[in-house]
């Protein structure tokens, strides 16, 4: 166990040291000793990889902390962003807006679907758990599952009658960063403002984390928590998806990650979840765009390359 | 010895004969039909169906994939299936023989299974390749005169581009784009990347072992395309939104084109030569680099006409060599 100030202290300097390597590495392998840069250089500095790094880092930040908040809603240590069926609601609007070759409308292309179709699934899962009149954590995690899994199906099935279009959207389904992030601004000012309200729900998160009898004993309104987390989640969730596809294990590991090194106070969990997730796709995706130049592997596979290894390692010490 | 014995012994003879005859007149019954030329041809790759038709063999080809489009005949031809085959409407065709393209050991296997002759040769990753399938398939459907015709033609255009460019003239760096988002290139092992250097080009992507790379905005800037070809019309919005390209020397001088038609790039049969063309024709546009290729000049993004292929007079899709 660290003390919560010394881990942000290594998160912070962590952060640094990846930010100064993802800077110098990548197509064109800068020397920050030779002083001058080259007309080339600086337009793939400041036009292509900072822009990158910093949707890196923001969408790996969101989805940690759209993570941290779902396995403290949902009491369950296998939550993540997507437990709710967001992954597919997002897939199925992109998948919508590929077929529809709806694709070179920038934002109000694949962004704006996927973000709605991520919205819009969470509200359908609230809803159908709110109809069935029983509003437990395990009436949460199922429907979102089978909600879930029914999406896949659909989206599975508009992808495989669109015939041709269907490599495309699944490169997407494995998470992107690679392509012009003009939805940054956007995510900022949206993302940004919702992931600091969760902060500021961390104390009642704290207290829900104890049960909902004693959550409700201590005078919080835990529907009334629950309406308002799923919400801002989802909402991070469906931005960083928007943003760069479906980028699994991110979400999952790392609020365990300064869990198991730290503790689990939700008023330090939530800020350095935020830091370490994004420090930590941000190194994911260093390694994505230079171990096999010229090409580029796709980003999901590296995080789940390394996600899968360490989330058994979890399981294993909490036996 | 005993009669019995004899007679024991004679019988067996006799059968042992009779299975031999039997067996040897079987096998050239099988191969004999092997060999016959197959009235009843179904094609599961629009490829195939492509170079059946071009060597004279449509008239046999029953059945096709939803994709066949090419020749206008074979838009008319009873679907079997498209990204899936559904073997029991191949089996209701009664073909003699199932033919395909790409990486098929499995549904050649399952075809077996159902006694339907099918054979599924490898995808062409060169023109080479493309000369040798188109002539192995004129082996196996027995047109061997009319694929020898085309093939000494395709040949003489292929010579005839390559002499174009003699070796030590410049080539121009062509980036071909197959797909984007994300953006993907073709990399080395590919019939484009073979079709780009017989255009007297240099794919800028030719040293990747992927087939169909996914490349970053930083290598586009880094390795500096001449050319830009975008495959398909679908991709034209992305590319004249996305400011890199305009940096390229391609985006500078306007040598960002967009094929008309997607399947003239993404089929490796006989209408290659369509692309070759117009590969030759886009390439041999560039002028060599001024001696100083440094300009501090803030360039404009290519406006969207450039992107339009000038004259596609010789693409006219659907019809072939």
């Amino acid at each position: 166990m660290i003390a919560p100030r010394y881990l942000l202290i290594f998160i912070l300097l962590l952060c640094i040291g990846v930010f100064i390597i993802s800077l110098l590495s990548g197509a064109v392998w800068i020397n920050p000793l030779s002083g001058e840069l080259s007309n080339t250089e600086a337009l793939i500095l400041f036009d292509i990889r900072l822009p990158r790094m910093f949707n890196a880092f923001i969408v790996g930040a969101f989805l940690s902390v759209a993570g941290a908040a779902f396995q403290g809603l949902l009491q369950n240590p296998l939550a993540d962003p997507y437990i709710l069926g967001v992954s597919a609601g997002s897939g199925l609007g992109a998948a919508v807006a590929i077929v529809c070759g709806l694709t070179g409308l920038g934002i109000f292309g694949i962004p704006l679907f996927a973000f709605l179709g991520a919205l819009g699934t969470v509200f359908l899962v609230y809803g159908l758990v709110r109809a069935s009149g029983n509003m437990s954590i395990r009436q949460f995690i199922l429907t979102g599952v089978i909600v879930n899994a029914f999406l896949s199906a659909v989206m599975m099935g508009i992808l495989f009658f669109s015939g041709d279009r269907m490599s495309g959207v699944i490169h997407w389904l494995l998470g992107d960063l690679s392509t012009p992030s003009i939805q940054q601004y956007p995510l900022v000012i949206i993302g940004l403002p919702a992931s600091l309200l969760m902060w500021a729900m961390s104390h009642q998160l704290n207290l829900a984390a104890m049960g909902d009898a004693v959550a409700q004993s201590m005078g919080v309104s835990i529907h009334q928590l629950r309406r308002r987390l799923f919400v801002l989640a989802s909402i991070t969730t469906g931005l960083a998806v928007s943003s760069a596809g479906i980028i699994g294990f991110v979400g999952l590991i790392v609020p365990h990650c300064i869990r198991l090194l730290s503790h689990d106070d939700f008023r330090w969990l939530i800020p350095l979840s935020f830091l370490l997730g994004g420090g930590f796709l941000m190194a994911c995706d260093t390694i994505a765009r230079t171990v096999i130049l010229p090409s580029e592997l796709p980003i999901g596979l590296l995080t789940s390359f390394l996600g899968g290894p360490f989330f058994i390692w979890v399981l294993l010490r909490a036996r | 010895m005993s009669r019995l014995a004899i007679i024991q012994r004679m019988l067996c003879r006799l059968t042992l004969f009779i299975c031999i005859v039997y067996g040897l007149l079987l096998n050239v019954l099988i191969i004999g039909a092997d060999v016959a030329s197959p009235k009843r041809i179904v094609s599961i790759s629009p490829v195939m169906t492509e170079i059946l038709y071009a060597i004279g063999a449509g008239d046999y080809v029953v059945g096709a994939t939803r994709w066949c489009n090419t020749p206008d005949a074979a838009k008319a031809l009873p679907r079997v299936g498209d990204s899936t085959i559904s073997i029991e409407t191949v089996a209701s065709l009664e073909p003699d023989v199932v033919l395909g393209l790409g990486n098929g050991e499995s549904l050649e296997y399952s075809f077996k299974r159902w006694s339907i002759p099918a054979t599924i040769y490898h995808s062409p990753r060169s023109v080479d390749d493309i000369f040798s399938v188109i002539s192995q398939v004129a082996d196996r459907v027995n047109r061997r005169a009319s694929a020898d015709e085309l093939l000494s033609q395709l040949k003489i255009e292929v010579a005839d581009i390559q002499s174009q460019t003699p070796s030590g003239s410049y080539m121009p760096n062509v980036l071909m784009i197959v797909w984007t988002p994300p953006y993907m290139s073709v990399g080395k092992r590919t019939f484009l990347s073979d079709m780009i250097r017989i255009a007297g080009g240099k794919n800028i992507m030719d040293d990747s072992d992927v087939s169909f790379p996914k490349i970053s905005r930083e290598i586009i800037v880094k390795r500096a395309p001449d050319v830009i070809l975008l495959t398909s019309p679908d991709y034209q919005e992305i590319i004249a939104q996305d400011q890199v390209f305009s940096r390229t020397r391609a985006g500078q001088l306007g040598h960002m084109y967009v094929s008309p038609d997607p399947d003239i790039f993404s089929r490796a049969g006989p209408r290659f030569i369509h692309g070759l063309r117009l590969l030759r024709n886009i390439i041999s546009r560039v002028p060599p680099p001024p001696p100083t290729p440094h300009t501090d000049r803030r360039p404009s993004l290519p406006s969207l006409h450039d992107l339009m292929l000038e004259d596609n007079d010789d693409v006219i899709p659907g019809q072939l060599p």
